[in-house]
C-alpha cells in the first residue's frame, strides 16, 4: 500500500518548502483496549517507542517490564520500559505484536526497525511525496 | 497502479495551526475536526474516552526534527 507524506502547517525546511513527514495512522491495543495514532515510520530508531503515557492506558506495569536506555542525537540517556502490543497500520491487512520502548517524554509514537522494519518493507519515495508499506512476512 | 492513501495526508494541514504546536491532539476518526487538545498526552488520554479518535503530536513549526535513537543495555 502507498501513503502520502503528510504537511502540518507552518512546518518550512530550511529552504522554505513545507516539511513533509511518512506518518500512518496504527492503532494499538491490548487487553482488549484500542487506541489509535498518528506515528512516524522512523528508520533510524532502533525500536518501537511510544510515551509511558500510552503503557498506562493498556495498563501495564512498567515495574515489571525489562529497562533498557535510549540515546537519541543529543546523546543525553533515557530510561526506558519494554513490552509488547498489537499494533496494526490502517490499510494493512493483519495486525502483528512487537515489542515497544516506553519513555517517559512527549515523543510521538516512532515505527522503528525492530518489530516493524523486520516484518514490512517500506520503500521511501520522498521525490514523488509518497512511501510504500509492503508486508513481508511468510504465513 | 496502486491506490495512494491520503486520509490524514490532506487533514493535518487543513485542521491543524499554530494554536496546536507542540500539543497533542485527538482527532475524530473521519479526519473531520479535533476533538480535543492537551499539553499531556496523559491528560488528552484521559479526557477523550471515544477509543476511534486518533491521537496526534503537532510538533513545533521553527524546530527541526531529528528523533532517531539507539538502546543501550
Amino acid at each position: 500500500m502507498k501513503y502520502r507524506y503528510s504537511a502540518a502547517s507552518g512546518h518550512t525546511n530550511i529552504n522554505g518548502r513545507y516539511i513533509k513527514r511518512p506518518v500512518v495512522e496504527v492503532e494499538l491495543s491490548r487487553g482488549g483496549h484500542q487506541r489509535k495514532f498518528l506515528a512516524l515510520v522512523d528508520s533510524g530508531a532502533d525500536h518501537i517507542m511510544m510515551p509511558a503515557a500510552i503503557a498506562e492506558v493498556f495498563q501495564i506495569d512498567l515495574n515489571t517490564c525489562p529497562r533498557r536506555t535510549v540515546l537519541g542525537v543529543s546523546m543525553q540517556p533515557i530510561e526506558g520500559f519494554v513490552s509488547n502490543l498489537t499494533l496494526h497500520i490502517n490499510h494493512q491487512k493483519d495486525p502483528f505484536d512487537a515489542p515497544v520502548l516506553f519513555i517517559d517524554t512527549d515523543v510521538p509514537i516512532l515505527l522503528g526497525r525492530e518489530g516493524f522494519f523486520d516484518l514490512y518493507r517500506i520503500k521511501f519515495e520522498q521525490d514523488h511525496d509518497i512511501f510504500q508499506i509492503v508486508p513481508t512476512r511468510l504465513k | 497502479m496502486q491506490t495512494v492513501v491520503h486520509d490524514h495526508s490532506q487533514a493535518i494541514p487543513r485542521l491543524l495551526n499554530a494554536s496546536h504546536e507542540n500539543k497533542w491532539v485527538a482527532i475524530s476518526s473521519d479526519y473531520s475536526r479535533v476533538i480535543s487538545v492537551s499539553d499531556s498526552l496523559r491528560d488528552l488520554l484521559r479526557m477523550v474516552s471515544d477509543t476511534t479518535a486518533i491521537f496526534y503530536k503537532v510538533l513545533p513549526s521553527d524546530v527541526s526534527f531529528a528523533p532517531a535513537a539507539s538502546l543501550r543495555a
